[in-house]
């Protein structure tokens, strides 16, 4: 077994610089967030959870768990576990057939997994509801909630005024559940809806066409073409479906955060926890497809008070989703 | 001089309750029967009773037997086998309670809620009722499982006159959606809750001192109490600068329902440590409640379908910092009588409460709370004006 140095805590996670993701940008929040509490920690990185197995745990107070599967495939005791889930991850699915009915017949063991855990900390309450929804039973002095957070350096309010062009910016897999088709759709409903406007689309699809709004698309985007992109919109579009029977919902939408630091409202579908990230009428809207007569009427008051949402979207998404929320989680808490 | 029959919806003297003993009384030349409900015995509606007697010393009041299957299946919104057996026969038991109250005489049948709503309009429906049959809604329609059922029951009743009764115009909103193409047989109002018997403090009394916020609401999950301990352990040490020294939770489960509600307080406790600012002061009447508080939090995490404690804190001028979900963002408007933040944004709450430990905020708003308490008594006084003019 692999013993490692003593220190209070472990962090465990499948993603790592120099590999990028998110799961790798959220582990690296929280070693900041630890150091910032003056705690020492090591850190392992797997490429297969079933390699946990071969980790010595024993010595060390609390094991963080980036992706839950590590502290599952680990042999220590259950409750030192800390597991932070993300969305979709918790969906007992997988488009292989074997591999779902596996999931499935596992999934009472998970359920019983994150019941003896310490804690765990849910991306939204979508997600933790999702999970009561498997069978685990919500002990508040142990599943709590803490929305998605951004490293906010390089944020800028961008004065950015609508005067005759509409600019949305969708930056995301083009997949199903991510439902572009279903923006375009959208878009050219506000086209409609707003004739004296342009509508342009900023995107990383080269797939989509419309012969109602403009598109310009990047499929290849480097960092700093997806920031300008960014900058220059006017809205973020992020229509997701929910599709937790296929394997996947949005748990919190991180574009709408990555489009916050440059005070960039985001339109979203009611699905997933997207609307515990963009408050409507706030900081974006909130798109019900049952409602379209309601969306044009609440498109047309955000159009009305764009300066004014757009500094909401700023100062919220530095305020309550950066990155130094993370040195605050750990704080006061129980057996520490 | 017109008969009314008021039908609780509970035996427990909650909001609901206080709001609609005290609402009644504006029905010009009315003779009110308060019919209450019980389960398990005259005992357990002592409260509701003196709650009655206190505001009318000469009420009559009667008893309805609700048959204990029938409460707890409404309760838990069950819909299992076992569950709907239970329903069906409650429901018979109950519709020949009602018989015997010779309700068919009354001029208006006035039900608090939903769980007397179905009874008496099936029974109405059985006795070709000819009066006006009234539906409070005291919190949004749910429009799943076997209430689906229900809400056909209560579209289906064209002959019979309906007046359905919002307590805010978001849930109005949400019965004219249940409604959808039935909306013209029924009549659709909102009534705000009225406020009850708060003393009135001086705008900023003692604000000089250290503060205490406040949170007041039954003990249920989707109250978000969680959240306010959450929010608590990470910003303790930055409450204590802005010279917060308590935080006071009152409230305890009074519907006695199953469900998420069980073990909420106690992981609540085990949520807490002794170091921390949170306080559980148990069950309290609200004007102790109001004295003892400088600032109320609303940390709803669902659409409210009122929020009569905001208003309650209006006319005490305490300030309120709340998610204005729903009804509750009615009555607070952002910065001007109240403050908004939204759910699990700690950071957001902790602006809030920043912003009211400065004084000149902290009376802006207690003062914008109470001129918004006007203008909902204002829209109360048009309501009574136009129901006396319908019954």
């Amino acid at each position: 077994m692999t013993k490692l140095t003593t220190k209070k805590w472990l962090i465990t996670t499948p993603d790592y610089p120099p590999r990028l993701g998110g799961l790798s940008t959220y582990t690296l929040a929280l070693e900041k967030a630890l150091e910032v509490n003056q705690q020492e920690f090591d850190v392992v990185v797997w490429n297969d959870p079933r390699e946990m197995s071969k980790v010595d745990a024993s010595s060390y107070e609390r094991v963080l768990n980036i992706h839950y599967m590590g502290g599952f495939f680990g042999r220590w005791n259950t409750q030192k576990n800390t597991n932070f889930i993300h969305g979709s991850e918790i969906l007992f699915y997988s488009p292989n057939i074997i591999k779902r009915i596996i999931k499935k017949i596992l999934r009472p063991k998970m359920i019983s997994y994150f019941q003896n855990s310490h804690e765990n900390i849910f991306i939204s309450e979508f997600t933790m509801n999702k999970l009561n929804s498997f069978g685990l039973n919500v002990d508040y002095s142990r599943d709590s909630v803490f929305h998605n957070c951004i490293d906010t350096n390089g944020a800028e309010l961008i004065d950015n005024n609508i005067i005759s062009e509409i600019l949305f910016v969708c930056i995301v897999r083009d997949v199903p559940h991510k439902n572009l088709d279903g923006v375009i759709k959208l878009l050219e409903d506000i086209a409609a809806h707003n004739p004296t406007l342009k509508i342009k689309l900023l995107t990383n699809s080269s797939r989509i066409t419309s012969n109602r709004i403009t598109i310009e698309a990047k499929s290849e985007l480097s960092d700093s073409q997806r920031e300008e992109f960014y900058r220059r919109a006017h809205f973020n579009i992020l229509l997701s479906k929910d599709d937790s029977d296929k394997g996947f919902y949005e748990g919190f939408g991180l574009t709408c955060l990555e489009a916050g630091k440059y005070g960039v409202p985001s339109i979203v579908s009611n699905t997933g926890g997207l609307p515990e990230n963009v408050h409507h009428l706030y900081n974006g809207v909130v798109f019900n497809p049952k409602f379209t007569d309601e969306f044009h009427d609440d498109f047309k008051k955000a159009l009305g008070n764009y300066s004014k949402m757009r500094d909401n979207t700023f100062k919220h998404t530095l305020s309550s989703h950066s990155i130094d929320m993370f040195s605050k989680l750990f704080r006061n808490r129980k057996n520490l | 001089m017109k008969s009314v029959a008021l039908l609780y919806n509970s035996p427990v003297l909650g909001g609901a309750e206080r709001s609609i003993t005290s609402q009644i009384l504006n029905l010009n030349e009315c003779k009110i029967t308060y019919v209450i409900p019980i389960v398990d015995g005259v005992d357990q509606a002592q409260d509701l009773k003196d709650h009655i007697l206190e505001s009318s010393p000469n009420a009559k009041i009667t008893y309805l037997q609700y048959p204990r299957g029938l409460y707890s299946a409404s309760r838990s919104g069950g819909v299992g086998v076992v569950s709907l057996f239970k329903m069906l026969i409650g429901m018979i038991q109950i519709l020949m309670n009602l018989k015997r109250l010779d309700l068919g005489a009354m001029d208006v049948l006035w039900t608090n809620g939903n769980k007397i709503g179905l009874p008496v309009l099936l029974f109405s429906k059985i006795i070709s009722y000819e009066g006006i049959f009234i539906w409070h809604f005291r919190d949004y329609p749910f429009n799943g499982g076997i209430y689906r059922h229900i809400w056909k029951q209560l579209k289906k009743s064209s002959s019979l006159k309906k007046i359905l009764l919002a307590n805010s115009f978001s849930v109005e909103k949400s019965i004219k959606e249940l409604m959808a193409s039935d909306c013209n047989n029924s009549e659709i109002m909102t009534i705000y809750n009225p406020v009850g018997n708060i003393q009135r403090r001086d705008l900023g009394q003692d604000h000089d001192r250290s503060m205490v916020i406040g949170v007041a609401s039954m003990l249920a999950p989707w109250k978000g109490i969680h959240t306010v301990l959450e929010f608590e352990r990470m910003y303790r040490n930055e409450l204590k600068e802005l010279g917060i020294r308590e935080i006071a939770i009152y409230g305890g489960d009074i519907y006695s329902t199953k469900g998420e509600h069980q073990n909420y307080l106690n992981q609540l406790l085990e949520l807490s440590s002794q170091d921390s600012l949170i306080s559980f002061k148990g069950k309290q009447q609200p004007k102790d409640i109001f004295a003892n508080i400088d600032i109320l939090l609303h940390t709803s995490l669902r659409p409210e379908p009122f929020g009569r404690v905001i208003i309650e804190a209006f006319a005490a001028g305490i300030p309120v910092v709340s998610t204005c979900l729903g009804g509750s963002g009615e009555l607070v408007v952002n910065s001007k009588s109240g403050l908004r933040i939204h759910p699990y944004d700690h950071a957001g709450l902790y602006s809030a409460l920043s912003d009211l430990s400065e004084k000149s905020e902290y009376m802006n708003i207690a003062k914008g709370a109470q001129e918004r308490l006007v203008e909902v008594e204002s829209q109360q006084t048009q309501f009574w004006k136009e129901l006396n003019m319908k019954i």
